[in-house]
C-alpha cells in the first residue's frame, strides 16, 4: 500500500490532483515526460452531452460522469506502475442529467476483475443493492435516484469504502476497460438469471 | 465527443497531453454540456406564448404530473407535504434549529435564492441566501446575529420600543446534501422577499411603508444586499436608497440589461418598478452607486386599474420617471379611492403609473417579467393574477386570472425552472370567492401555457406534540399549518432541485423527482 491508499491521503490527494490540472496544463510537456504513477484515461466512447472527468491517482481508479442521456459508456485506462502489487480503488460519481430517475447501473470491467464491492451512496434516500461476478456490477436503486450515486467513496466521506479491482498479473502499460450502461444486456441477465437460479438450486438441495 | 474523448487505442502518453491540454478548461465546463441537455428537454414550457382558448379567467386542470399524497421527509421521517409520484424531498434548517454558527434558525421563512453555484475541489456546492420576515421585538437579544460582531446589522436602535429583528440566512448544499446554515444579516423589518443578482448576491426586502425613524436615526422600507460568503465580505449595512423606500416584495435583475424589475405590497396603491443602475456592469455594493426609479405606466391612459383583467388581456406599457426614492408616504386620494401609498407611488401615480392589487413575486426569463397580484376580494371575485411583460415590445399580459381560491388562491412568490416553466407559491386563506368546497391547504401551481393551473405539491404539515418530539423538532409547535404558506421557491442552476419553504413553521425544503413529466 502506497501513501495514496490511504483514506485520509486519498481524501488530500484528490482535490490536489483535481486543481493540479489546471497547472499541469501549463506544464503539460514536463509531466508527459515525467514517470507515470497512476491510472490513466487513454480513451472514452460517450454518449451526446455526457462528461467524463478523470481523478485517478496512484492506486486509485476514479471518474465523474455527468451523465446526460442514456447510452453506454465505454473508458479505457492504461495502468501504471502505482497502481499495482495491491488491489486497485475504484470510485465514481455518476451525476444524473438525463431527467429520468435511474432505477439500474451496469458496470463492467474488461482486462481487470472485480475484487471487492464497498459502498454505493445515493442523494435522495432509497435503496441499493449490488449483484456482481468478476467482471460485472448490477446496482439496482429502490426507488429510482434522480439526482447523484456515488460509487465507493469518490468524495471522501466518513463510512463509505471504495471498491478494489484485481489487478494480479497486470504489468504497467496494460490497458483496462470500464463499461458503463443504465439497462442490462440481454446476456448478462440471461447469465445472471442463471446464477440466481443455480444459487435457489443449491439452497434447495441445502 | 467532449474535451476528454480521446480515441480509444492512443498511447498514454498520447492521451496524457491530450489531457492536460484539455484540463481546466474541461473541468470548468463539466457541467455545461448535461445542464443544457437537461434544460432543453421539455419542447414546451410555461414561458411559450400563451394558447388562451378564448377564455375569460383561468381554470384548474389535471396535473400533468399526477395527482399528490403525502411524502414523508427523507430527514424527519414526517410527511411534511404532498407531491406526485415519483418526488423525494429532505428538509433542513427548521425554525429552532441550531445553525452551523451556533445560533438558533430564526423563523418566517420567505423569499430565498440560489445565489451561488461552485465547484469546491471535485464537490459540486450551491449557497442561498433565505429571508426571515420577522418585524419586531421588545428584546434586543431576538435581533438577527446579536452578539455577532460578523453578522452585518442594518439597524439595532429602537422603533418606539421595539427592536427590528427580520433577517436573513445563508444555506449551503453540496452534492445533494444540506451541509449548513448561518446568519448573514441582521436589523431588518420584515424582509419578505428579494431576488437573486448575477454576481453571486441576493437582495433582501423590507416589505414596510413606514415613515418612522429608529433611535439609531435609521429608517425602513429599503433593500440590502447580502453576498453568497460573509465570511469573506460581510454584509453592507447601508441600505440602497435609490432603489426606494416601501413595502417591497421580490426584486429580479434582467441579466441582458443590468436592469432590476421590483414590486410592491401596498394595497391598491402599487405598480411594477424598474430600476436601473449607474453602474450596470454589476459586482458587490454596485447597486449602492445608486440609479433612476421609474413605475409603468399604460400607454395613452393615467392611472389604468389593473386590478381586474381578463385572461390574455393586454396592454401597451411605458415607464415614468420617480424622482426621489426616499419620499415618505402619505395617504393618497386616487381614481379607487384613498389608499395608504409610498413615496415612490406617489410620484409614479402622478406621472400615471398604473394601478395593482397586491404585487408579490418577481422573475424574469426569456426576455419577460414576471410577476403576481395576489390580492383576494371576493366583490369584485379576485383570486390572484400572473402577469408578462415583454421587455422589448413593452405588451403587458395577464397569463393567469384566477376568480377562484379552487384555480389559484393569492399567488405570492413564483420562479421559472431552468426548462421554462412557470412555479407559483400561494399564501392565500378561506376567505374569498369559490371556497366550496372549503380550501384545506395552500398549494404549488404549475402555471400552464394555456393560462390554467394545476397542483403540483399541497402544504401538509399537521402533526401533535408527540410526533414533532419523536422527530426531534420539540420547538415547533403543533398543530395544522396546511392553509398556511409557500415561499421562496426557486430551481437550483442545473434544474435537477427545486428549493421552496414552508413559511408556518419554518422548514427549507430540496425537493426532487421527475421533472420530465411536465413543463416545470
Amino acid at each position: 500500500m502506497n501513501f495514496s491508499s490511504s483514506p485520509l491521503a486519498t481524501a488530500l490527494v484528490r482535490p490536489l490532483r483535481q486543481a493540479g490540472l489546471a497547472l499541469a496544463a501549463a506544464l503539460a510537456l514536463g509531466a508527459a515526460t515525467a514517470p507515470a504513477q497512476a491510472a490513466m484515461l487513454t480513451g472514452s466512447q460517450l454518449p451526446a452531452g455526457t462528461v467524463v472527468t478523470d481523478f485517478s491517482a496512484p492506486g486509485l481508479l476514479s471518474f465523474d460522469l455527468d451523465l446526460a442521456s442514456d447510452g453506454s459508456v465505454l473508458l479505457e485506462f492504461a495502468l501504471e506502475a502505482g497502481d499495482l502489487g495491491a488491489p486497485l480503488s475504484f470510485s465514481s460519481v455518476i451525476r444524473n442529467f438525463t431527467g429520468q430517475g435511474l432505477n439500474r447501473l451496469l458496470f463492467e470491467f474488461g482486462g481487470v476483475t472485480l475484487s471487492s464491492v464497498g459502498s454505493v451512496a445515493r442523494s435522495f434516500g432509497g435503496t441499493a443493492s449490488v449483484q456482481s461476478g468478476p467482471g460485472f456490477a448490477l446496482v439496482s436503486l429502490t426507488p429510482p435516484e434522480f439526482l447523484d450515486i456515488e460509487i465507493g467513496n469518490p468524495l471522501g466521506r466518513l463510512g463509505q469504502v471504495d471498491w478494489t479491482l484485481d489487478t494480479t498479473g497486470l504489468s504497467a502499460g496494460d490497458r483496462i476497460r470500464v463499461a458503463f450502461s443504465l439497462s442490462e444486456p440481454p446476456a448478462l441477465a440471461l447469465a445472471a438469471s442463471l446464477l440466481l437460479a443455480l444459487a435457489a438450486l443449491r439452497v434447495r438441495r441445502g | 465527443m467532449n474535451e476528454f474523448d480521446t480515441p480509444l487505442g492512443e498511447t498514454p502518453d498520447e492521451a496524457r497531453r491530450s489531457l492536460l491540454r484539455g484540463g481546466s478548461a474541461a473541468v470548468a465546463a463539466a457541467f455545461a454540456g448535461p445542464v443544457a441537455a437537461l434544460a432543453t428537454q421539455v419542447a414546451e414550457a410555461s414561458t411559450s406564448p400563451s394558447t388562451c382558448a378564448g377564455a375569460t379567467t383561468s381554470v384548474r386542470i389535471d396535473s400533468p404530473y399526477g395527482p399528490t399524497a403525502p411524502v414523508n421527509d427523507l430527514t424527519t421521517g414526517l410527511p411534511l407535504i404532498q407531491l406526485p409520484a415519483g418526488f423525494v424531498y429532505k428538509s433542513y434548517g427548521w425554525t429552532g434549529d441550531v445553525m452551523s454558527d451556533g445560533l438558533v434558525t430564526p423563523g418566517a421563512h420567505d423569499g430565498m435564492g440560489v445565489v451561488l453555484s461552485r465547484r469546491v475541489g471535485r464537490s459540486q456546492e450551491l449557497v442561498l441566501v433565505r429571508n426571515h420576515e420577522r418585524s419586531t421585538s421588545s428584546n434586543p437579544a431576538n435581533i438577527i446575529g446579536a452578539g455577532r460582531d460578523n453578522v452585518a446589522k442594518h439597524d439595532t436602535g429602537l422603533t418606539g420600543t421595539s427592536y427590528q429583528i427580520g433577517g436573513n440566512t445563508n444555506l449551503v448544499w453540496r452534492d445533494g446534501q444540506w451541509v449548513g446554515s448561518y446568519a448573514t444579516f441582521g436589523g431588518l423589518n420584515r424582509p419578505c422577499a428579494g431576488g437573486a443578482s448575477t454576481w453571486g448576491s441576493w437582495l433582501s426586502n423590507e416589505e414596510i411603508r413606514s415613515n418612522n425613524v429608529s433611535s439609531t436615526g435609521k429608517k425602513h422600507g429599503y433593500v440590502f444586499e447580502v453576498p453568497a460568503d460573509t465570511s469573506l465580505q460581510a454584509a453592507n449595512p447601508l441600505p440602497i436608497v435609490d432603489m426606494g423606500r416601501m413595502a417591497h416584495e421580490a426584486s429580479a435583475i434582467d441579466p441582458a440589461t443590468g436592469y432590476w424589475y421590483l414590486t410592491e405590497d401596498q394595497g391598491n396603491a402599487n405598480t411594477l418598478y424598474r430600476f436601473l443602475p449607474n453602474n450596470v456592469a454589476g459586482g458587490l455594493n454596485s447597486l449602492h452607486a445608486g440609479g433612476r426609479l421609474q413605475g409603468l405606466k399604460v400607454v395613452g391612459r393615467n392611472n389604468a386599474d389593473l386590478r381586474d383583467p381578463v385572461l390574455c388581456q393586454e396592454f401597451d406599457c411605458e415607464w415614468v420617471d420617480i424622482a426621489n426614492p426616499d419620499l415618505d408616504g402619505a395617504t393618497l386620494n386616487t381614481v379607487v379611492g384613498n389608499v395608504s401609498a409610498s413615496g415612490p407611488y406617489r410620484q409614479a401615480y402622478a406621472n400615471g403609473a398604473a394601478i395593482f392589487g397586491a404585487n408579490e413575486g418577481c422573475w424574469v426569463a426569456s426576455g419577460k417579467v414576471f410577476f403576481t397580484d395576489k390580492q383576494v376580494t371576493t366583490t369584485p371575485p379576485r383570486a390572484g393574477r400572473v402577469w408578462a411583460l415583454d421587455l422589448q415590445s413593452m405588451v403587458l399580459k395577464a397569463i393567469f386570472v384566477s376568480n377562484s381560491l379552487q384555480v389559484g388562491n393569492s399567488p405570492d412568490n413564483l420562479c421559472v425552472s431552468p426548462r421554462g416553466g412557470v412555479l407559483i407559491c400561494e399564501d392565500g386563506g378561506t376567505g374569498g370567492p369559490g371556497n366550496t368546497p372549503p380550501v384545506t391547504s395552500q398549494n404549488l401551481l404549475v402555471l400552464h401555457p394555456s393560462g390554467a393551473s394545476s397542483v403540483f405539491a399541497r402544504h401538509n404539515f399537521n402533526f401533535t406534540r408527540t410526533q414533532l418530539d419523536a422527530a426531534g423538532k420539540t420547538s415547533v409547535a403543533a398543530g395544522d399549518r396546511r392553509n398556511t404558506e409557500w415561499a421562496g421557491a426557486v430551481f437550483s442552476p442545473d434544474g435537477r432541485v427545486l428549493f421552496v419553504n414552508l413559511y408556518t413553521p419554518g422548514i427549507t425544503l430540496a425537493i426532487t423527482g421527475p421533472w420530465l413529466n411536465g413543463p416545470l
